[in-house]
């Protein structure tokens, strides 16, 4: 496989704005991207916008990269909306990483965006495209995985305390992070104790709605080259997967290891050589579940990685230095890409007060949608520092 | 949505509609046209029992528009294979067996749920 760069990485904060538009939001992010990149729209050849719920609260199901790169300045360029549950924006990445892949572009810009705070039925959980049946008969998203982070409990012992580190964690990394939407540190007491939503899972072991978006420019080698590589990052695979459905067991999903066994195979990459990670944390209970599955620990060993602080700042494998999905917030859409800026950030060096020291290798994670009883896809990208951190 | 063609009703019983392969036996609920086993491409209409095993349930306090109070919910392998997600009438006893039975779903409409048969917990 040829290699493909990220010149570029831009976002907006996350957080509830409902004074502003899906395409405002989505050019501050572009922007930035350029910004970064060094380069001005016109370079752009190819986008594609990952969105998962613009339609249903917008009116706006198809053309919000249009919408977006308008208010950008940015024309006459093929665009194309991608919507692939809470994976779009990694989709709409790993479409842009492989449109350079193909020959036919050297500067593809990747969006993810997304727009929830004006949502009515506040305080309910957010449904999931294409669950009516299962709605029906009272499924929700936190009610799936707390079914899961159930099976996960009595095979491997366990508890809500162990889940409830992981938010205390996570908000501890959202503290140096500008971009994310919670940043108060939290307690594992404040955690236990907050409003149950599905048993573990309370309020604070569920990642909060709101707005955001983010871009990535994304270039060949030869683009790379002329804009100075001192800052690209190596995108080393992209692998999406989706579901085998009826997984044996709730406690782990077949559909995440299989993500993850293609971006190491493809990248040459072992699992043990990832030193920084943004995997799916929309609950406490996956980010564990979500060690194993992505191979980052031992089968078991994922309540260990949490007690023990691997995953904190500071430890052997630090995960979700951005604050995760829990505290920088999940506006569907846009999380892909906002994983994707954060290993960038922390590969350049350039992540502040969260830096990973020596970080070389790094992994994002992003989970969309359900299927008979799994996961629809699950994205796994893996990204490469070809020189020294500053 | 629509359940009624979902399930039918006899006696105090749910028997779910699914589909059956002739092939190698695989039973698919809801119905589809393909085998998602083998790929066999005229699956034959099954009456499911009903029966299964619940393979995990908790106890949601925030639900959804259309369900007023804290619930049951679990998946549920059933007997002929297919896994479903639904709503329990109360806690499963040991061997976690259940059955289904019709209860009001969302909005109070017509549907089922799964009821623990065997000793209590």
């Amino acid at each position: 496989v040829k290699p493909v760069y990220i010149a570029g990485v831009g976002m907006t904060r996350f957080g509830k704005f409902p004074e502003r538009g899906l395409g405002d939001l989505g050019a501050e992010a572009v922007l930035a991207a350029l910004d970064d990149a060094g380069l001005d729209g016109g370079a752009v050849q190819v986008a594609y916008a990952g969105h998962a719920r613009t339609g249903r609260l917008h009116g706006r199901e198809n053309g919000v990269g249009q919408l977006v790169l308008w208010h950008a300045g940015i024309r006459e360029l093929p665009i194309t909306g991608v919507g692939n549950f809470c994976a779009s924006g990694s989709s709409a990445l790993r479409e842009a990483v492989i449109a350079v892949l193909s020959g036919l572009y050297e500067v593809a810009l990747a969006i993810g965006i997304e727009k929830l705070s004006t949502r009515a039925e506040k305080s309910r959980p957010l449904t999931s495209d294409g669950m009516e049946l299962e709605g029906e008969l009272g499924f929700t998203p936190p009610a799936f995985f707390a079914l899961s982070a159930k099976r996960y409990m009595e095979l491997t012992g366990a508890t809500p305390e162990t889940f409830a580190l992981v938010a205390v964690k996570n908000r501890r990394h959202a503290a140096h992070n500008p971009y994310a939407q919670y940043r108060t540190p939290l307690t594992v007491r404040e955690v236990l104790d907050a409003p149950m939503v599905a048993d573990p899972l309370t309020r604070l072991s569920c990642c909060p709605t709101g707005d955001g978006a983010a871009a990535a420019v994304v270039v060949s080698e030869a683009a790379a080259r002329r804009l100075g590589r001192a800052r690209t990052v190596r995108v080393a695979a992209t692998s999406l997967a989706s579901g085998g459905y009826r997984p044996a067991d709730l406690a782990s999903f077949d559909i995440d290891v299989r993500a993850a066994r293609g971006a190491y195979e493809l990248a040459g990459i072992d699992p043990g050589d990832v030193g920084v990670a943004e995997v799916h944390d929309a609950f406490t209970a996956t980010e564990v579940i979500h060690y194993e599955d992505l191979l980052l620990c031992k089968r078991g060993d994922g309540p260990r990685m949490i007690h023990d602080g691997a995953t904190a700042l500071g430890g052997r494998l630090p995960v979700s230095t951005s604050g995760g999905l829990l505290s920088k917030g999940h506006p569907l859409g846009a999380t892909g890409i906002a994983q994707v800026h954060e290993i960038v950030t922390q590969l350049r060096g350039e992540a502040g007060p969260r830096q990973v020291e020596g970080a070389r290798v790094g992994l994002a994670h992003a989970v969309g949608g359900f299927l008979d009883g799994d996961e629809a896809s699950s994205a796994v990208h893996l990204f490469v520092r070809e020189r020294p951190q500053p | 949505m629509e359940l009624a063609g979902l399930f039918t009703v006899a006696a105090d019983a749910v028997r779910l509609r699914g589909r059956r392969c002739p092939a190698c036996g695989a039973v698919t609920f809801p119905g589809r046209a393909v085998c998602g086993a083998c790929g066999c491409r005229s699956l034959e209409p099954a009456e499911l029992s009903g029966l299964g095993q619940v393979h995990a349930f908790t106890t949601v306090d925030t639900p959804p528009a259309g369900f007023d109070r804290p619930y049951l919910a679990a998946v549920v392998d059933l007997d002929e294979g297919p896994r479903v997600f639904a709503m329990l009438t109360a806690e499963p006893g040991d061997g976690r067996r259940v059955r289904a039975v019709p209860a009001r779903v969302r909005h109070g409409q017509p549907g089922f749920a799964f009821e623990p048969i065997g000793p209590p917990r």
